[in-house]
């Protein structure tokens, strides 16, 4: 039985004045392990992470987790248009780790290595990027809180199909590299499948299947998982 | 029916010309349903917007021949497009948010396309409501009636997008183009898209232009595919023959 | 890799404002002082001595717009830079926090909105007499909710942004989220809102002065200068010429400046992936 890096108990969370929300949901993420977390629009799934990063307050239910890194989907808005990457990337650095601020240039370096990116990209503007450029980007700004967990909100859902790919080699290699558990929230079964070793699906707020990826895929049980990937023209 | 020849876009709105799309060559035939697969930045859009006549704008330059028919769509003055468009050549667009008019109903939305014609056709208001509901039922909105009736707002997008294919509809057009029309959809109401069109094809025999960027889509829909990439072609050929082997490493990239 | 891209109308109004400065700054090595009186040149037309001709007490009409049009200009400044604050603060805070925060101040800023800044001004006067400086702070004071509500709505977009809640997670204290995060992505509307103030304010300070309660004699604003020469405007039409012409060349300079295409970045290279 290997660590627990994240769990959730029992968690619900309404919108205000709506029906709409997670309704008592569990969940854990094991050290080392790429846990998705599938679902349609609206299900909750984007509701769910926040209330795990703490930009939501849950109404009860518990969540243990260990030091979260929070991965937007949109690549464009998350990153300052009007910062320089460079400077951006020094900023995370003196807030999420201040003691190591001294040395943020090597820290810099470091990281852009792991993301696979050169460093003349510090000296550009986020839209001088490409979009797979600064997704990388916003991983690497992830990863400089050093997070035992990497909560990654549809992180490659705005990525043409060939940059999806390269992302998402790079995220499995990181998750390999430095043991990094990671939290994967999609509608796509495609990426899904290609990524994650465990996943929950996620309809209306509700938990209705969770299993090991394989099993999930090739004997789903309830009827909704099968709908999906019956609609998902999948080879 | 229709046939793309040496399509050329090019962009002058910013300080150096852009080529958007170059040397692109297809031909669509009666009943057919073509697929353009690309990613974003490939031309794909812009062929389409080309074909259905909406690029009458100062900002680039065209050239070629897009035949449909016998009229040559690049070259017409805007009043033969206006007569076509509709008429012979519907359009659905990706975001149907945006693509309806938010403070009117969906009825008359799918009317339009009749309504502006409606002397010629000699269509009275009842004969308009008539047809956009039998339309509207084509397209599997089981409760035609009551979506007639309601706000954009107040349907799901599966059903919006549903009642903009009926929009594009009205007039038995002979060419559906579709451009990214379930990018914005979940996979499952997306399906049912894709179903509505193959049924579509098959009782009507409508040809459909369906631009998207995701191959297993093209798969399950259409006859024959184009590979775009930076506005070029890049491989074209009969869908089984593009997955089985496909003869470039980009298109091999694609497939997921 | 940045630059701001000019437009012609925004080259033109930057000439037409260095050409003001450098008007004003002329009044220096004018040698007539601009409150001597020669009742030889009482309404003198303009000769090469005197060039915008000299008023009814026979002072320099030119030295007198130059002064003048410091005076205009430095207290519309002033009050510009009161306003910016304030109205840039309240504003952020409004638009950031939203909830209990933002109504207090909004119902603060919507009643100051309720008065005209003419109104204001008079208060302001005869609670603490006539005089540049309680111009400037009426004027500061009036331009705080126009402001404020521009911002507001600025900084209520971009918190809705992601950047902005990565930086929140990130706990990056509120003070700097705001000023160094979010205020560089709205400077478009921060600098047209400058200098639409600042336009009001030289207009404002003109009409106040033409009432009478603004700068005292014998110093001069380009207010003053107006309402006295409207007096002689049939005798010596000059008095009011010149002046006027100076502030609406001022007026068309800042306006051409804030007009058109905002500045925006443009941009040489791009990547592709």
């Amino acid at each position: 039985m290997s660590e627990k890096v994240c769990e959730v108990k029992n968690l619900t969370y309404y919108y205000p004045k709506s029906d709409k929300g997670v309704k008592n949901v569990s969940l854990y993420v094991n050290k080392g392990s790429i846990v998705g977390l599938l679902g349609e629009s609206g299900c909750g799934k984007s509701t769910l992470a926040k209330c795990i990063s703490a930009q939501l307050t849950p109404e009860s239910g518990e969540i243990i987790c260990k030091k979260i890194g929070y991965i937007f989907q949109d690549n464009y808005a998350s990153l300052n248009p009007a910062k320089k990457v460079g400077w951006l990337l020094k900023e995370t650095i003196k807030y999420a780790n201040p003691e190591k601020y001294f040395e943020y240039e090597k820290r810099i370096k470091n990281i852009l290595d792991d993301v696979e990116l050169d460093e003349t990209v510090l000296e550009h503007y986020p839209s001088e990027l490409s979009g797979g450029q600064r997704q990388r980007i916003g991983i690497a700004m992830a990863l400089l809180s050093n997070p035992d967990i990497l909560i990654a909100d549809e992180p490659v859902s705005a990525l043409d199909v060939t940059v999806q790919k390269q992302v998402i080699k790079l995220i499995k290699k990181l998750n390999e590299r430095k043991n990094l558990a990671i939290l994967f929230i999609s509608h796509d079964i495609k990426v899904v499948r290609e990524i994650c070793n465990y996943i929950y699906i996620l309809k209306d707020g509700e938990l209705v299947e969770e299993g090991e990826s394989e099993t999930l895929f090739t004997n789903p049980s309830s009827e909704y998982t099968k709908n999906l990937l019956d609609s998902s023209y999948l080879e | 029916m229709l046939t793309v020849k040496d399509l050329k876009i090019e962009f002058f709105d910013h300080d150096l010309p852009e080529v958007a799309v170059k040397d692109v060559d297809f031909t669509i035939k009666d009943g057919e349903i073509l697929g353009i697969v690309g990613e974003s930045g490939s031309g794909k859009s812009m062929t389409a917007m080309a074909i259905a006549g909406l690029l009458n704008r100062k900002d680039l330059t065209k050239s070629g021949v897009i035949d449909l028919d016998g009229t040559d769509i690049l070259n017409s003055p805007r009043k033969k497009i206006r007569e076509i468009q509709g008429n012979e050549i519907g359009f659905v667009f990706q975001d149907p948010l945006n693509s309806m008019n938010p403070v009117l109903k969906v009825g008359p939305q799918v009317e339009e396309a009749m309504r502006i014609r409606k002397k010629e056709l000699g269509l009275s208001k009842e004969d308009m409501k008539n047809r956009a509901i039998e339309v509207m039922k084509s397209v599997g909105l089981d409760d035609a009636e009551r979506i007639y009736e309601s706000y954009p707002h107040q349907i799901s997008g599966g059903q919006r997008q549903r009642a903009m294919i009926a929009a594009a509809l009205v007039l038995k057009p002979k060419l559906l183009i579709c451009d990214e029309p379930t990018t914005a959809l979940d996979v499952t109401v997306q399906k049912r898209i894709i179903d509505v069109l193959k049924e579509l094809n098959e009782k009507t025999g409508t040809s459909i232009l369906f631009i998207s960027h995701d191959l297993s889509v093209i798969k399950a829909l259409c006859d024959r595919v184009v590979v775009m990439k930076d506005g070029l072609v890049v491989e074209e050929g009969s869908v089984k023959n593009i997955f089985e082997n496909p003869s470039k490493e980009y298109t091999k990239q694609l497939i997921f | 890799m940045k630059k701001i891209k000019l437009n012609n109308q925004k080259k033109v109004g930057i000439i037409i404002i260095i050409f003001m400065i450098v008007f004003v700054l002329l009044g220096f090595l004018n040698p007539n002082p601009f409150d001597l009186m020669n009742k030889d040149l009482k309404l003198a037309g303009p000769t090469f001595r005197h060039l915008f001709g000299c008023d009814e007490f026979g002072r320099d009409i030119l030295k007198r717009t130059q002064t003048g049009m410091g005076i205009s200009v430095a207290i519309s400044v002033f009050s510009v830079l009161i306003g910016t604050f304030f109205g840039t603060v309240i504003g952020s805070l409004c638009g950031y926090f939203g909830g209990i925060v933002d109504e207090v101040l909004s119902s603060i800023i919507d009643v100051l909105f309720a008065v005209p800044s003419l109104l204001l001004a008079l208060v302001f006067v005869s609670l603490f007499g006539s005089g540049y400086l309680q111009v400037t702070l009426a004027l500061g004071i009036a331009i705080v909710p126009s402001f404020a509500k521009m911002m507001r709505s600025e900084f209520k977009k971009q918190r809705e942004l992601e950047y902005v809640k990565m930086a929140k997670l990130l706990k990056i204290p509120t003070a700097r989220i705001l000023f160094v995060h979010i205020l560089p992505n709205v400077t478009e509307t921060f600098l047209n809102c400058v200098f639409i103030a600042f336009n009001n304010c030289i207009l404002a300070e003109a009409g106040l002065s033409f009432l009478g309660i603004g700068v005292q004699p014998p110093l001069a604003s380009i207010g003053t200068l107006l309402s006295d020469g409207g007096g002689y405007i049939r005798k010596a039409p000059f008095m009011v010429f010149f002046p006027a012409l100076t502030l609406i060349l001022l007026l068309f300079g800042i306006g051409l400046l804030s007009s058109g295409e905002s500045f925006h970045h443009a941009y040489s290279k791009r990547f592709k992936d």
